[in-house]
């Protein structure tokens, strides 16, 4: 009898240490938005130049160096969707939907996630990482001890460049996906490309374009965001930094999950 | 007497472990303090310094300012109207060393980008490190990012100079060469030394010892 009061009381200690933590955690994360606003609003004229160096390696990186794997996956969802849809569409005589289809699901839909999913792969990751090195190394404190506000120089210009690339990717990803489709219908379903294009064309409107890179923008400085807060938050020791990139990319993924989610559902809602 | 560093009874960090004897010390403008002791105490002793943490008792005033007590805005004021070259050195790995003088210039001092890069290249030519801006700090031998991290505090022209075990690895020739332009360059200095150096001493208008026996004038 004892020694099940005993996990009684180890459960809901447990559970109030989990809570207690979880509260901690978003505490940190909305001082860690606070901090990020001011940041913004008292950021130092003069740099301006300066942040434009820094944004346009940061977009380099995020944007530019992930050209080639989110045009070979682009290419191969775009294909491999309209290959599944074909299979199903020639059963209701509905091949000419394919655009349409791939209007739907992947200009909407997958474009943008896979965009985000590839930028929390390679620059969350870096991101995290790096800075979490940087307070491990001690660099974070000497700036803040020279008088730099580690936001400001760290943090702003991430946010800023991961939401212009990961923007940039999802229409990128996009253009090629629908390439991508257009091989695979004209091979499979033996539809023009004539045709495929205006199928896709009757799917979507300059609103999608609109809402994939509003959505671009929002997954891009979210992740940037949470990568950059699991990077700094990290102990000063070593073992800190793969757990800062984990946590990083564990909230990241569920933060444009979400996101993504709230999106689908808005668009729904609107549309109906 | 015009004082820019004054320990009043301090006895170390709120939060952290008490210091045995309590520490009372000041720094007059124009001069330079000498302490020596160990990485312990003089990790603390900084961090009260630039109001990263706040003392559990006595008082600290850097500048005529309590540190512990300013707001963000103003303790990273204060923070930019010194200069350090603490340990670890901080030197950003992704920077150059070019890049490691201008960001703090740029974003703490207020410079333009062109007349940071400006003086920069200045700071670099007079510590001898023009050969070494285009490389990154994990690529620099030790006694070259000693003198790197001393330029970068150098390098907005502060008025009070904390630094820690500075020059470690330099030989004596340039350390005389650095220092003096240190004592050119800021109005007062800080000097905290892990080790014995006569160099550094003869740099110093006051020399302590700090260890387990008490916060006093060095013999």
């Amino acid at each position: 009898m004892a020694s099940r009061d005993l996990t009684l009381t180890g459960s809901f200690t447990a559970l109030g240490g989990k809570a207690r933590d979880t509260g901690a955690t978003i505490t940190e994360g909305v001082r860690f938005l606070g901090s990020c606003a001011r940041a913004v609003a008292s950021f130092p004229k003069n740099a301006r130049s300066l942040r434009r160096r820094i944004l346009y390696l940061q977009v380099r990186f995020t944007a530019v160096d992930a050209i080639p794997i989110i045009a070979g996956l682009a290419l191969l969802i775009g294909a491999l969707v309209i290959a599944q849809a074909h299979a199903q569409a020639v059963r209701f005589g509905a091949s000419e939907a394919l655009g349409r289809l791939l209007a739907t699901i992947i200009v909407r839909e997958l474009g943008p996630l896979f965009a985000a999913i590839i930028v929390v792969a390679r620059s969350g990751t870096a991101i995290a990482s790096e800075l979490a090195t940087s307070r491990v190394l001690g660099e974070v404190t000497a700036l803040e001890a020279l008088g730099v506000d580690p936001i400001q120089y760290m943090v702003l210009p991430r946010l800023v460049a991961s939401a212009i690339s990961v923007a940039i990717l999802a229409i990128y990803f996009d253009t090629i996906a629908v390439l991508g489709g257009m091989v695979a219908t004209a091979y499979l379903a033996h539809l023009p490309p004539v045709d495929y294009l205006e199928s896709l064309r009757m799917g979507m409107s300059a609103w999608d374009i609109v809402i994939v890179m509003l959505k671009g923008a929002m997954f891009g400085i979210g992740t940037a965001g949470i990568c950059c807060w699991a990077g700094l938050r990290a102990a000063r020791t070593p073992a800190a930094i793969p757990q800062s990139v984990t946590r990083g990319v564990v909230f990241a993924m569920v933060y444009v999950f979400g996101v993504s989610a709230v999106f689908t559902i808005g668009q729904s809602l609107w549309t109906s | 007497m015009d004082v820019v560093i004054d320990f009043n009874l301090v006895q170390g960090e709120r939060r952290a472990l008490r210091w045995a004897h309590p520490v009372s010390f000041h720094v007059e403008r124009g001069k330079s303090v000498l302490i020596r002791t160990n990485s312990t105490l003089s990790a603390p002793l900084f961090r009260l310094c630039l109001g990263f943490s706040e003392p559990s008792s006595g008082t600290v005033n850097v500048a005529g300012r309590n540190p512990a007590g300013l707001n963000r805005h103003d303790v990273r004021e204060l923070r930019r109207s010194l200069g350090c070259a603490l340990e670890p050195d901080g030197l950003v790995a992704n920077l150059t060393l070019r890049m490691n003088l201008i960001v703090p210039l740029v974003f703490a001092t207020g410079l333009e980008y062109e007349e940071a890069i400006t003086r920069a290249e200045s700071m670099l030519d007079v510590m001898h490190l023009t050969m070494w801006g285009d490389t990154r700090p994990a690529s620099l031998p030790a006694e070259v990012r000693q003198t790197a991290a001393l330029a970068r505090a150098l390098c907005p022209r502060p008025a009070l100079l904390l630094l820690e075990n500075p020059l470690a690895s330099v030989d004596n020739k340039e350390t005389r060469r650095l220092l003096s332009l240190c004592r050119v360059q800021s109005e007062s200095l800080l000097i905290v030394t892990h080790r014995y150096d006569s160099v550094l001493e003869e740099f110093s208008d006051a020399i302590w010892q700090w260890d387990d026996d008490g916060f006093r004038v060095a013999a």
